[in-house]
């Protein structure tokens, strides 16, 4: 799937690796397909009439009575369809991923909604790639977050199951301090609270909770491993990428990967 | 006044029942008291309670039951979203179920991100809890 991932030139990870050449814009490159598609097919059907009518001399048929002018109105036309297919295609998939969102909540199905969501982000994934816009944001860049809507953020922190501690360090600003209070429960762990565009931010990640353990036993990340919970604001980052307005047990205890 | 956020991550249920007492203690003798202060110390607390793995006491939920029941359609007619999902999340976190069966009736009663947050929080409840609302501790038995 990484084909599909608009993180997929940094490694899955953009809070981390970066495209330090820039994006590149695909648009120009598919209208300028088309262009050449245009002409070439334009071209080819004046050299096989040529062909037929002088008697099958292919030199003087590729060379001979062609029309520059016909093939420059196919190449314009070309460009026309390679732009309309490049800018409706995502348009479509965008509008049509909404809808099924939409029904997802409607029908109270979390796997309609998620496909939905898939495919939005999808189509925005290929509007980007098309006019070059770049999402990525440096891992040194304390403050680069600030740019961005911070649950989209948050969002790719996430890598598969897991969060690499790697990317919850990056997306906390420098001079943030560590209010963590361990306890007898959690022995050790990192909060971080902060403000993006004025919405608060709060990172956790702690080592395995040992309350959760005893009663919920393996079957709780937070009893058996070190897990994140990032809050947005008012609501909680889940493993699926979506937000909670409560507690969620493992969807939003998030393991964590130290890398 | 108490910088509620800035409490340690566990407290055990004797604390947090001396903080519930404390903040339930302004609510009902100074009603003057910003709201949103009253609101961002439930949900700091409430988070906090949902983390000793043990039900609030029922006396507290009802004084807690109370609070809301007499703020919310003052809240959501200020459409302040965020301050909505934090009422949301204390019902959530607490296991209010008085409350929840209030909220429920203004299911799509508000065109607005205030809506949009009491229908994406009667879905999560209903959808992953299976409507139980009142155990908070729902999704981790589903997977013991």
């Amino acid at each position: 799937m990484q084909g599909l991932d608009r993180y997929a030139y940094v490694n899955n990870n953009p809070l981390v690796y970066t495209d330090s050449s820039g994006h590149f814009a695909w648009l120009p490159v598919i209208v300028a397909a088309g262009a050449v598609i245009g002409a070439v097919v334009n071209y080819s059907a004046q050299v096989y009439s040529n062909y037929q009518s002088n008697g099958g001399n292919l030199g003087a048929a590729l060379t001979t009575n062609i029309d520059l002018a016909a093939i420059g109105k196919s190449a314009l036309a070309g460009a026309a369809v390679g732009l309309t297919v490049a800018v409706a295609a995502p348009v479509a998939i965008a509008a049509a991923g909404d809808v099924l969102a939409g029904t997802g909540l409607l029908l109270g199905s979390t796997e309609l909604f998620g496909a939905g969501m898939a495919a939005y982000g999808a189509a925005t994934a290929v509007e980007n790639a098309l006019l070059g816009v770049s999402t990525e944001v440096a891992a040194s860049e304390t403050t680069a977050l600030a740019k961005y809507d911070p649950e989209f953020a948050a969002r790719q922190l996430i890598d598969g199951d897991t969060i690499p501690v790697s990317n919850l360090e990056a997306m906390t600003p420098a001079d943030v301090p560590n209010t963590f209070v361990p306890s007898s429960t959690i022995q050790e762990g990192y909060k971080y609270q902060f403000d993006i565009n004025g919405v608060p931010v709060e990172l956790k990640w702690h080592s395995p909770d040992l309350n959760a353990y005893r009663l919920y036993g393996s079957s709780s990340y937070s009893g058996t491993r070190w897990t994140a919970q990032i809050k947005i604001g008012d609501r909680l980052l889940g493993l699926d990428r979506m937000f909670y307005l409560k507690q969620q047990g493992n969807l939003t205890h998030i393991p964590i990967e130290w890398r | 006044m108490i910088d509620y956020k800035k409490l340690p991550d566990y407290l055990s249920p004797d604390e947090l029942r001396r903080y519930f007492e404390d903040i339930l203690r302004q609510i009902e003798t100074q009603p003057e008291v910003d709201q949103s202060y009253i609101i961002d110390a439930l949900w700091e607390l409430a988070d906090r309670q949902w983390h000793t793995y043990t039900l609030i006491a029922p006396d507290l939920a009802e004084r807690i039951e109370a609070f809301i029941e007499g703020v919310w359609v003052q809240l959501c007619d200020r459409q302040d979203s965020h301050l909505v999902g934090k009422v949301l999340s204390i019902i959530g976190n607490l296991g209010l179920k008085r409350s929840y069966e209030m909220i429920k009736k203004f299911s799509g009663r508000y065109h607005s991100q205030t809506g949009q947050r009491i229908d994406e929080f009667i879905q999560q409840v209903e959808v992953l809890d299976n409507g139980k609302i009142e155990d908070p501790y729902y999704s981790l038995k589903k997977n013991k």
